[in-house]
């Protein structure tokens, strides 16, 4: 346990209000909460990379970010029209 | 513990009390553009601090660089996608996303 780990586990606790906005409210409200989730999930795997001290660990937070972003525009396309 | 431990101790402190609290913000206000302003500070401020601690901990290593680079590209994407989402919550709820003519005079919300 270094601070590292601590860190991420504290972040860890920041996906429940994430979910709870995913489990109620209009779509958009749900897309919301599911970019914020995306965007806590990066900072948790970027520390995780640092606690375990592997370089190429970052690399699936620097993924996770760009996906996030792609998957976030993909739903907020489909929501301005289709569902 | 050296000053550079604490200055790391203090970044992460920062990172994580500035990403739950805007969690906090989101689950709390009421409608979507509402909740939209409190993604900034978790996609902005967070990894900001996050990667700084990186950074004072393994000097500009290919970690440090990595980490640096999450950040970056958390802060641009985060305002590109902020304007889709309220650009879709606007189509859905007025059918377009322009200013409309009531809002022109005033300057009432939305």
């Amino acid at each position: 346990m270094n601070e590292w780990i601590v860190a991420a586990l504290a972040l860890l606790a920041g996906l429940v209000p994430c979910g709870a906005v995913c489990l109620r409210g209009s779509p958009v409200d749900r897309l919301v909460g599911l970019e914020l989730a995306g965007t806590v999930d990066t900072l948790v795997l970027l520390l995780l990379a640092q606690a375990y001290d592997r370089a190429i660990y970052f690399d699936l937070a620097l993924a996770l970010a760009l996906l996030s972003f792609a998957g976030g525009l993909v739903f907020a396309r489909f929501l301005e029209r289709w569902i | 513990m050296s000053p550079r431990e604490l200055a790391v101790a203090a970044l992460l402190v920062l990172g994580v009390a500035v990403t739950l609290f805007s969690c906090l913000g989101v689950l709390v206000m009421r409608d979507a553009y509402d909740r939209l302003h409190y993604t900034t500070p978790a996609a902005v401020v967070a990894p900001v601090a996050i990667a700084a601690a990186v950074v004072l901990e393994e000097r500009l290593s290919a970690a440090g660089i990595k980490a640096v680079l999450v950040a970056i590209v958390l802060a641009l994407t985060n305002p590109v996608l902020g304007h889709a989402t309220a650009r879709a919550a606007r189509i859905r709820q007025f059918g377009e996303w322009t200013i409309r003519e009531e809002e022109r005079e005033g300057g009432g919300r939305r």
